[in-house]
């Protein structure tokens, strides 16, 4: 008998929240209910509701809601991470403003609890958390793009400083932010990943030029970032000089993974649009029902799979890979709500102050969900990550 | 909210898998197609005395009241090496009947190693019934049960040589009425019933994408293994993607029949929907990728592709899925959101 009988077992999976969890789903709430802007706050790629948008980071600083996961020293409340699932599911259900400073909080936020030196976690964290730095990405090149290996902007070491000189694009929030984190090369003579730092610039510095770059919704979300001779203080450095790519892939993986695509929203959009199925129902296909049930059950097996991922971080393993895999699914199934969405308003679809369905929001949702495929590292090198690295299908 | 196995389940799942890697290979489950016989006597024996044919029976019932968190993973692991016979339907379905009778039932139903087979509407071919001590069957509102010599069978020829079907086409005498003081039983075995067949694709999913794995690492063309190509190495991508996001529905749905959760039905729905979703495409980019060879007979890939073909019909096709979740949906609509996922009505 290989069996153990149950009295020994001293532990089940539990797939509902303690009392402690549902508090903190109820304190949560509240706050939110009494804190979110009652109007929708402006576009925050433009300059005034950018403006607008800090304020929201500053004032859920002030709540301490910045980041629940981070230390109370730096402006968190030292959660785990199921009650940052909470969190973000009263969020997104209080329909709150985007975090335009996502780059920060929850890209280069967790970055810094990595690699960064306490001196950095003191600078960087809290000022991040309040609002006083909002950050851009400053990844991609002209001519390094799904290929990052090949990027060609050089900070050279002289003395404390770095001298950079070159150019990025591409770069989210770049237009208005105040910082901007990324990849350089700091050793000219060597190739591919190697010879790499992962630098801190603020995009006040002398030389800097931003150059903005209209999206499918006409707004600048991104910049192109000219360096002439731009000097940044060697305290600036994240991690080892020339250790940057493995620092920029933990980044990546966090920006695939369950910090910024925390299940929340799918779950509510998958929602809006079971409602809005509804009330069309009458004049709608069997095609369209099928894709609207396909899409909602999606968005729950997302939800399920990150709070399994949770569950087994706080158990104490470690996700690398797999977070492709949720990268692919989130990215698509986003695009194929927008998308179903469409073929349900019909000729309202294309209306941007349509008020009976709200197109104007589909809209948007809908071009925006062109991007998800495409950033974080296209779904493509995504299915190539999780061939070669899960798989392991030869290179 | 603890989204993880337990130990014990762990080892459960371990010992089990491997009686199966050891007791079930392909070349057996062939031989058993020559003899049309898919039932190995001694195997279910085996099983038997590993404790798996009665986990989930409760104490009194002789059994150790594992709970479904553990048996779904078994049940993977079944489908994983094809285990031809019906150990899965047995405990899923037998044993969750039996557990809502008084033992006094039992004495004429249950013995040891018994085989029982078992007919449902979502599910109505009964399962190498020649080898079955007894037959249980619903017929609304009730679940009956009738020795096999008083049944008299029909065989069927399944497309899945590994199941021997059967059809009650007549009974002899009037059937025992199985006695019980659970309302919802039935749902409570529709439920089982999708958590098992779930579990079984999800095994063969990763079954054959291992199966495939092995296959593109191993077959050149123009020089090199064809797992070297984008093409391929992106249709075994999505074959992943969609085992991954298959698998927290079955183990969310397994937890919620160990708690009578009030959504266990919407949760079961939810599983079979996606691991036969997972399915279809797995067999269909793991058959391409092994090129002509995915359509031999020779070739193991269809073992556990057959298998899959068949589950996907019972205990819960498309329609009847779709039908019931968006009714569901539909009452429920003013809660669904963000918050609706681990709702508990």
């Amino acid at each position: 008998m290989l069996l153990l009988k149950k009295e020994t077992q001293a532990l089940m999976m539990i797939t509902s929240f303690t009392d402690k969890q549902k508090d903190f789903r109820s304190e949560v709430r509240n706050w939110f209910q009494s804190n979110t802007p009652k109007k929708p706050l402006l576009s925050l790629d433009t300059q005034k509701g950018f403006e607008q948008h800090r304020e929201w980071e500053q004032k859920l600083s002030k709540g301490n809601w910045s980041m629940v996961t981070w230390p109370k020293e730096y402006g968190g409340r030292n959660l785990d991470l199921i009650q940052w699932l909470i969190f973000e599911e009263e969020y997104y259900r209080a329909n709150a403003p985007i975090r335009v400073n996502q780059n920060g909080v929850f890209l280069l936020g967790p970055t810094l609890m990595e690699y960064g030196s306490d001196e950095q976690k003191k600078t960087f964290l809290s000022a991040m958390a309040e609002g006083r730095h909002i950050w851009a990405q400053a990844w991609s090149e002209p001519g390094a793009g799904s290929d990052m290996a090949a990027i060609r902007t050089n900070a050279i070491r002289n003395k404390d400083k770095f001298i950079i000189n070159g150019q990025k694009t591409w770069s989210s929030r770049a237009t208005y932010a105040d910082w901007a984190f990324g990849l350089f090369r700091s050793d000219p003579d060597a190739t591919r990943h190697h010879g790499l730092s992962f630098i801190l610039v603020p995009l006040s510095s002398k030389g800097v030029t931003v150059r903005p770059i209209p999206q499918l919704d006409g707004e600048p979300g991104f910049a192109e970032i000219y360096f002439d001779d731009v000097e940044v203080p060697i305290e600036n450095l994240i991690g080892e000089e020339g250790s940057g790519w493995s620092i920029a892939m933990a980044t990546a993986g966090f920006e695939r993974g369950l910090m910024l695509r925390s299940p929340a929203r799918f779950q509510e959009t998958a929602s809006r649009l079971m409602k809005l199925f509804f009330k069309n129902k009458g004049r709608l296909s069997a095609t369209i029902e099928s894709n609207v049930i396909d899409c909602w059950i999606k968005a729950e097996a997302y939800a399920l799979n990150i709070y399994q991922t949770a569950s087994n971080i706080m158990a104490g393993n470690k996700i690398g890979p797999e977070s492709s895999l949720g990268k692919v699914f989130w990215s698509e199934l986003d695009h194929k709500m927008h998308q179903t969405a469409m073929h349900i308003l019909g000729t309202a679809g294309e209306l941007k102050n349509d008020q009976a369905d709200n197109a104007a929001e589909w809209i948007k949702g809908y071009m925006f969900s062109y991007s998800g495929p495409i950033y974080a590292g296209t779904n493509e090198i995504q299915k190539n990550i999780i061939a070669e690295r899960l798989l392991g299908l030869p290179r | 909210m603890d989204f993880t196995f337990s130990l014990d389940q762990e080892q459960f799942k371990g010992s089990v898998r491997s009686f199966l890697s050891d007791k079930v290979t392909t070349e057996d489950i062939r031989k058993s197609w020559e003899t049309n016989d898919a039932f190995n006597l001694d195997r279910w024996k085996s099983l038997g005395s590993l404790g798996v044919l009665s986990a989930n029976l409760k104490e009194s019932h002789g059994g150790l009241n594992v709970d479904y968190v553990a048996m779904a993973l078994i049940a993977e692991e079944m489908g994983y090496y094809g285990l031809p016979e019906p150990a899965a339907e047995q405990i899923f379905l037998t044993n969750s009947v039996l557990n809502y009778l008084d033992s006094s039932q039992l004495d004429n139903i249950l013995f040891e190693n018994a085989y029982i087979g078992f007919s449902h509407p979502l599910s109505p071919y009964i399962l190498s019934a020649h080898k079955a001590s007894g037959i249980i069957f619903y017929e609304e509102p009730h679940f009956n049960f009738l020795p096999l010599d008083q049944c008299v069978l029909e065989n069927l020829e399944s497309n899945d040589p590994s199941r021997n079907l059967f059809r009650i086409k007549k009974l002899k005498r009037e059937p025992m009425c199985l006695k019980h003081k659970f309302k919802n039983l039935n749902k409570f075995i529709e439920s089982s019933g999708m958590l098992m067949s779930s579990a079984l694709l999800l095994g063969l999913s990763r079954r054959m994408l291992d199966l495939t794995k092995i296959y593109v690492n191993e077959r050149e063309q123009f020089g090199k293994p064809i797992g070297s190509f984008q093409a391929v190495k992106h249709m075994l991508a999505d074959a992943a993607i969609n085992i991954e996001f298959s698998k927290s529905f079955i183990y969310r749905a397994a937890s919620s029949l160990d708690t009578m959760h009030s959504m266990m039905q919407l949760h079961s729905y939810q599983a079979k929907y996606m691991s036969m979703q997972a399915s279809e495409i797995v067999t269909k980019n793991c058959l391409q990728a092994h090129g002509a060879m995915g359509y031999t007979w020779e070739m193991d890939l269809h073992i556990f592709a057959r298998r899959g073909w068949s589950l996907k019909g019972i205990w819960g096709d498309q329609s009847f899925l779709e039908n019931n979740i968006l009714r569901k949906l539909e009452n429920d609509l003013p809660n669904l959101g963000s918050t609706y996922t681990f709702m508990d009505s």
